[in-house]
């Protein structure tokens, strides 16, 4: 008998925390049944073990379910539950289950408060699960975990091993993670005036007096390397194995930074072939011949420029003034007329006006934190968040706030009847 | 009815079984969970993809029937001629564009690859012909089929408006479940064999008792919520009761089994994803064969590249990645390297198909006992061409097929290919044929004997 009412007591906090809710009698008769089946032979604590297995493996702790409210009209809108909210958020930011502080919160009918809301969600970012946000949002949305399947070919870039690749990654996560822990503006993800290096990342990129394999917080003075643009990462994972390309370095800034992703190519498009035979041409030559086929051009008179700009960086992102000994033409020119040179100037002009970029971050945030696409009904919300982060300077936790009070993440559709 | 008493090789067999394998297989060896008693094997199904397309001139023999030439590209499988059909001119017609679709070269054959179903960007495909087989051959195995891989999904690029997961798979449950295929041995063993060392029958008897509680007690609370959730969300819990079907099937083969049955000793637990190709691939074959050997399943797919994969075959000395080099816009030397990554896949394949061979099954071998489909999506992987498919069957699916020939049709969907095959199976075609989407139109004729 004293077993027994332990096992409730177990069981019963164990769920609340796996099903993110309070528990019904239902709940834990369930449980204490599977209980039963192993305790009457095998004693207690064979009893929770089961007991436990069925928690992770049942559907409550398996699905976010958001049930609707009894009475609501077919179809209504209405705005979810404190407890869905609770779940909503640390799924968001942490990619995992409430603690007890949030749904305690949630269950007692605070947490819709703003005041309370947004401490919250500083503290959630404070927390080290917020690392989640890192590498599954910036992650995902960076390509930053292609990095670990990146394969430079090694005799083209002896240099390259396992070393560099996990630093590269290590330095962007860290990067990132400064950024969301300082609460920084969006912005400074492209010109943000220091990075996260180790020796032998240090060496790669030619920034003197750094010792030691752990990663340490360094001033970038060299103006190119600023901001994730100048980082390995992303220099490697829009690289071929053996050389540059500028075509998937301009479609990434246009998809991940600009927020304008290119139309696939037509269907059977002819390969890129020197025209002339009889000199050798370099790879921008080839790319240029898009300017001349109209079924090209219209993306890639944007895009390829954009990548021209990257074109000092080598496909592992070091350093270059020459490409096959010849010197590097990193100008680029768009269709509106706007000429630029360099990783420099293009940073200038994307950071000129940041609003197309802060766009696109409240974009892909918004979709991380919905795990659905962003719909066109859904840009009314996205303008919202952009505004509330334009009167708070970029900074990221304008941006978190933004969506977490978005009409996407607050509201819920009643089922059809 | 047909005896067949096929040699097994088993010096062959020895010289390549590898390191994994700690013992040869001896008759009083082989396990049997599922009912395999008597003369009659069950027939096996496994088909094993290739990215990208081939090279097709040197993959296509020129002459028909039995007196076709070996190409370069299936010089492996020569050895193998008798119990091979080189299968041309088959067009995966459901692949092909409808009105202004953009992208999707890659992503559209290789989802229509064994559902002959046209894909809508972002949209369902439908059944896959493994799956249809699956529904049917799995009921008597505790794994309903296996789906394993070389290319981590994780990291893998779209085609156009295609998300990657079209390219990811080639095993679609349902039109809108592409199953995920299994990259680590470790766990296609483990998924096979459990991760538990506990061999003692009767804690696997306990162990399997209390699972059943567990499986009863989940299917009660996926009832209860099913009322509760939106219309649109009740596909999801299916596929979650579909898995607990699974988990079911599994519990009641080891209940009937678990008496009697000894776990296979013969493979060691793989320990993670080895970092050559070509161990990697070996290791998941040796799976394949242990699983068929062990009755655990009758159905595998195997995709030794993703569809569109970048993959550099260092081994063989080719730093570019397959995808970029597959578009060697005519130029010689590149047309080389592409056949050189044909000829290395080739040369895994005959290792698998070598060890299906050496694995005695009842009364001859794993290779008579089954109809293995090996080919790629594309043809021309230059130019995104889905007709004309490179195609092949091995073995001879006891006795059902008419091997050692080339055989050539006239641009048939692919899909009519794999109604012969489930008609060999003995499965219903229905749900595959049946669907207004299928290209499929029927059997094909002159592929059984």
């Amino acid at each position: 008998v004293e077993e027994e009412s332990c096992a409730k007591k177990i069981l019963g906090n164990l769920a609340r925390r796996a099903y993110r809710r309070p528990i019904t009698d239902k709940d834990l008769a369930t449980l204490l049944e599977v209980y039963h089946a192993a305790s009457k032979d095998e004693g207690f604590e064979a009893g929770i073990e089961l007991a436990l297995q069925r928690i992770l493996a049942g559907p409550e702790f398996l699905f976010r379910v958001e049930r609707d409210p009894a009475n609501l009209a077919p179809g209504s809108v209405y705005g979810i539950s404190d407890v869905e909210l609770a779940s909503r958020l640390s799924f968001f930011l942490w990619s995992s289950i409430p603690d007890q502080q949030l749904l305690q919160l949630a269950e007692t009918g605070k947490l819709k408060d703003d005041a309370v809301l947004a401490g919250q969600v500083r503290r959630m970012l404070a927390d080290p699960r917020a690392s989640a946000l890192v590498s599954n949002f910036a992650g995902q949305w960076l390509d930053i975990r292609s990095m670990k399947q990146a394969s430079p070919d090694p005799d083209e870039f002896p240099d390259f091993d396992d070393d560099l690749r996990e630093a590269f990654q290590k330095e962007t996560e860290l990067f990132f993670a400064s950024m969301l822990q300082e609460d920084r503006s969006v912005v400074e993800l492209l010109n943000a005036d220091y990075t996260f290096l180790n020796e032998r990342l240090a060496r790669h990129y030619g920034v003197p007096n750094v010792f030691g394999s752990h990663f340490r917080r360094v001033a970038v003075k060299e103006e190119p390397r600023r901001g994730l643009l100048g980082q390995g990462t992303i220099l490697t994972v829009t690289s071929r194995a053996n050389r540059t390309s500028p075509v998937l370095r301009g479609k990434w800034v246009l998809e991940n930074l600009l927020g304008s992703p290119p139309p696939p190519p037509p269907p059977n498009v002819p390969a890129l072939e020197a025209k002339d035979k009889s000199k050798p041409v370099t790879m921008r030559q080839m790319i240029e011949q898009h300017r001349d086929n109209p079924a090209c051009s219209g993306c890639h008179s944007i895009m390829d420029p954009l990548g021209f700009a990257l074109e000092n960086f080598d496909a592992i992102g070091k350093w270059r003034t020459t490409d096959a000994y010849v010197p590097v033409d990193a100008s680029g020119k768009l269709p509106d007329g706007t000429e630029f040179v360099g990783v420099v100037e293009l940073r200038k002009l994307l950071t000129s006006d940041p609003d197309q970029f802060v766009h696109t971050v409240a974009e892909k945030l918004l979709t991380y934190a919905l795990g659905r696409e962003v719909q066109y009904f859904d840009m009314p919300a996205v303008r919202g968040i952009l505004r509330e982060a334009q009167s708070n300077e970029y900074r990221w936790s304008s941006l978190i706030l933004g969506v977490i009070k978005s009409a996407p993440f607050q509201m819920r559709r009643a089922r059809e009847s | 009815m047909m005896i067949f008493k096929k040699a097994i090789p088993r010096r062959t067999f020895l010289k390549g079984a590898g390191v994994t394998v700690a013992l040869p297989f001896l008759e009083s060896m082989v396990p049997a969970f599922a009912a395999t008693t008597g003369t009659q094997s069950p027939l096996r199904f496994s088909t094993v993809f290739v990215p990208n397309g081939r090279i097709m001139n040197k993959w296509t023999p020129a002459s028909e029937g039995a007196a076709f030439e070996i190409t370069p590209t299936l010089a492996p499988l020569a050895p193998f001629r008798d119990q091979m059909l080189v299968v041309s001119g088959l067009n995966i017609k459901a692949a092909d564009a409808i009105g202004n679709e953009p992208g999707g070269v890659h992503a559209r054959p290789c989802a229509s690859f064994l559902t002959g179903i046209h894909p809508k960007p972002g949209g369902a495909v439908g059944v896959s012909m493994d799956q249809i087989a699956a529904r049917e051959m799995g009921k008597h195995t505790q794994l309903a089929s296996l789906e394993v891989a070389l290319d981590s999904p994780e990291v893998a690029a779209d085609d156009g408006s295609y998300a990657a997961y079209y390219m990811n798979t080639i095993s679609w449950r349902s039109g809108t479940t592409p199953l995920p295929m299994e990259i680590n041995p470790r766990a296609v063993f483990e998924r096979m064999f459990g991760d538990t060392d506990s061999s003692d029958p009767a804690e696997r008897l306990r162990r399997v008792k209390k699972q059943r509680s567990v499986l009863d007690s989940v299917r009660e609370g996926v009832a209860n919520l099913m009322g509760d959730v939106q219309a649109s969300d009740r596909p999801k819990l299916g596929e979650y009761l579909d898995a607990l079907r699974d988990v079911e099937r599994r519990i009641q083969v080891a209940e009937s089994s678990s008496a009697s049955a000894e776990e296979p000793t013969a493979m060691e637990r793989p320990v993670g994803i080895p970092t050559a190709y070509s161990e990697h691939a070996k290791l998941m074959f040796d799976l394949h064969v242990l699983a068929f050997q062990s009755d655990l399943t009758r159905i595998t797919s195997f995709m030794m590249g993703r569809e569109q994969t970048d993959r550099p075959f260092r081994e063989i000395g080719i730093g570019d990645g397959h995808h970029p080099l597959s578009h060697h816009k005519e130029v010689q030397e590149t047309i080389a390297l592409v056949e050189k990554i044909d000829l290395f896949q080739s040369q895994l394949f005959a290792y698998f198909v070598e060890k299906m061979r050496a694995t005695r099954d009842g009364d001859g071998s794993l290779l008579d006992h089954s109809v293995i489909l090996f080919g790629s999506s594309l043809s021309d992987g230059n130019f995104h061409i889905h007709n004309n498919v490179p195609i092949l069957l091995m073995g001879a699916g006891s006795g059902k097929i008419k091997t050692g020939r080339h055989v050539k049709y006239a641009g048939q969907p692919l899909s009519n290919l794999h109604l012969t095959v489930l008609d060999m199976l003995k499965v219903p075609i229905d749900g595959y044929v049946d669907s207004k989407y299928s290209d499929a139109t029927g059997p094909l004729e002159g592929i059984t004997a």
